[in-house]
């Protein structure tokens, strides 16, 4: 896939919350761009490739109220906790 | 220890040994065998409690089991209560996870020994067990090659005779593909057959935990202790789990397919361990038959698992899991992307960039909606074949244990590792690897049988077939 560029490299990767260093994104573009034309090969897939009827459902359970969850436990494993909240960086920073 | 778990079980019920002295003995191989770098937690005081409390129980005649007082490992993907659960990742070093996963539990009421936790894979992304932020783990075959990947650890762990058992966990052959290559055997469940609440998420329609054991008796044995449905996993199958072990003695003669598109590209060496395998079978009839869109196999699994794993891991944000890193005055979007970026290794990024990519706009229908095709496709074809046959067969991976280093710079070779694991994975079957003989350097070959949907009983007893064959 030959537009897998390093700007599709930066993009993606904002959209993922990950960072595209300028001296990786060339490497990485490349290597993405490899993974990118492998997978190619399922635009030769004939459609509408054959179906079948799939006889599998979800299970359904009795809707009873139960009490499982543990709220401290549960904060113990974040990493930054004001009480029974989790605490995080400035959503909105100071313009100033 | 290289007896078998029934040969421990009885030898626990004559009282010729304890529970204590195995988890000792387990603790002990664990430890000496540190430099494969099999365990990434050990937990000798857990272990030591559960040891005294099987054989107080098993003194007052209590039996849970043949799992009751048997040492086991347990991949690091598995939540445990109390003992921390990495993922092998640097961003989930030191988390702990609030609750046990259902395998877990079910294990600790059959009265199992869970010695701790085993490498892999970060976040069960490889197949050969070198993406692990606690280093790679090494084949107690030839430390010189990989154990295969993602449950390298838990294969290891079975092949080094430390523990009889293991659980793994298996998305595109994660269980089988490292079994293969350790030598030992390894059962992918149908998806659906065994409860997923508690396992990390990575391809959440793909991934099933499984069980590792040195014979196939063993697996058998801990396949039935984990089995099931679970009302904590809405996508478990609803179908009560058979019996695992009746029919392992069985040898009435079976229809066997072989897939032509297994077969054609082997080497010489691989084709004799495959008919090796066919004629440890006993009676049975080969069917040459065709899965006419295994060509797809693989790119659909990396569409589809990495898509699915950029959505699981979107979780992992610095806010309610393990590490954050800060780096201050960058705000809570500046956070995300610090702390993600420097606490996923290399190939877990590749796969969230790839998966994130197949999602984007203006890509979808060209990836991830042609991958879901290809998936029903291949579906399409195993529905057909098993209409003829009752398993089919191949060798679990095209080669055995390669050198550590030979594929990491290359990430479609590595993928190509696991061409003939990922089709009944994408089709959701029940699959086994069971040892088949050696090659010129002593490394072992698996047999890959896969049978229908829920099936597991029948791919176990071939699977016996085969074992029984070769002793």
């Amino acid at each position: 896939m030959s537009d897998f560029d390093v700007a599709t490299v930066h993009h993606i990767a904002r959209l993922a919350r990950l960072r595209a260093d300028s001296d990786q994104s060339e490497s990485l573009a490349a290597e993405l761009a490899r993974i990118v034309d492998f997978v190619g090969v399922l635009e030769q897939l004939p459609t509408p490739a054959a179906t079948f009827e799939d006889e599998r459902t979800t299970p359904l359970r009795e809707d009873v109220v139960s009490t499982t969850s543990r709220p401290d436990e549960l904060l113990a494993g974040a990493p930054d906790v004001d009480g029974s909240h989790l605490r995080v960086p400035a959503v909105i920073r100071d313009a100033t | 220890m290289s007896a078998t778990a029934s040969e421990l079980a009885a030898a626990l019920r004559a009282g010729t040994v304890t529970s204590a002295e195995l988890c000792e003995q387990a603790l002990a191989a664990a430890e000496g065998a540190s430099d494969l770098g099999i365990f990434i937690t050990l937990d000798p005081a857990g272990a030591r409690a559960a040891a005294a409390q099987a054989d107080a129980e098993i003194a007052a005649g209590q039996d849970r089991g043949p799992l009751h007082g048997i040492p086991i490992a347990l991949k690091d993907n598995l939540c445990t209560e109390g003992l921390r659960t990495t993922c092998a990742s640097r961003l989930l070093r030191d988390w702990i996870a609030p609750y046990d996963a259902t395998v877990v539990q079910r294990l600790r009421d059959a009265g199992a020994v869970a010695i701790g936790k085993t490498n892999m894979d970060e976040f069960a992304m490889g197949s050969s067990n070198e993406n692990s932020a606690f280093g790679p783990v090494r084949n107690p075959r030839d430390p010189s090659r990989v154990p295969g990947g993602s449950s390298g650890g838990s294969a290891a762990a079975v092949a080094a005779g430390i523990v009889p058992l293991a659980l793994g966990s298996d998305t595109g052959g994660s269980v089988r593909q490292p079994a293969a290559l350790c030598g030992v055997v390894g059962l992918k469940p149908s998806w659906g057959r065994v409860s997923r609440y508690g396992l990390v998420a990575f391809g959440s329609s793909l991934d099933q935990v499984g069980p590792i054991a040195n014979d196939v008796a063993g697996a058998a044995a801990l396949l039935q202790a984990i089995a099931g449905p679970d009302p904590l996993d809405s996508t478990c199958s609803g179908e009560p789990a058979g019996d695992y072990s009746a029919g392992l003695g069985g040898d009435a003669p079976l229809r066997v397919g072989l897939p032509r598109e297994y077969v054609d590209e082997l080497s010489t060496e691989a084709r004799a361990a495959l008919d090796a395998g066919l004629a440890a079978l006993g009676d049975i009839e080969v069917v040459d038959v065709s899965l006419p869109h295994t060509s797809f196999a693989i790119a659909t699994y990396y569409v589809l698992a990495s898509a699915e794993a950029s959505t699981n891991l979107s979780r992992f944000d610095g806010v309610r899991y393990g590490a954050r890193i800060e780096p201050g005055g960058e705000g809570l979007d500046g956070m995300y992307t610090a702390t993600r970026s420097d606490g996923f290794g290399a190939e877990v990024q590749r796969r969230i960039l790839l998966g994130t990519f197949a999602l984007s706009s203006g890509y979808y229908d060209a990836y991830y909606g042609k991958a879901q095709t290809a998936r029903e496709a291949i579906r399409g074809d195993f529905v057909a074949a098993f209409a003829d046959v009752d398993v089919l067969v191949g060798l679990t991976a095209p080669t055995t244990a390669f050198p550590l280093g030979s594929k990491t710079a290359d990430p479609v070779q590595m993928y190509l590792s696991d061409i003939f694991t990922i089709p009944a994975s994408l089709a959701g079957l029940p699959a086994i690897s069971v040892p088949v003989g050696t090659d010129g350097d002593g490394l072992p070959w698996g047999l890959h049988l896969i049978g229908p949907e829920l099936a597991e009983a029948r791919v176990l007893s071939a699977a016996a077939r085969v074992e029984r064959g070769l002793a």
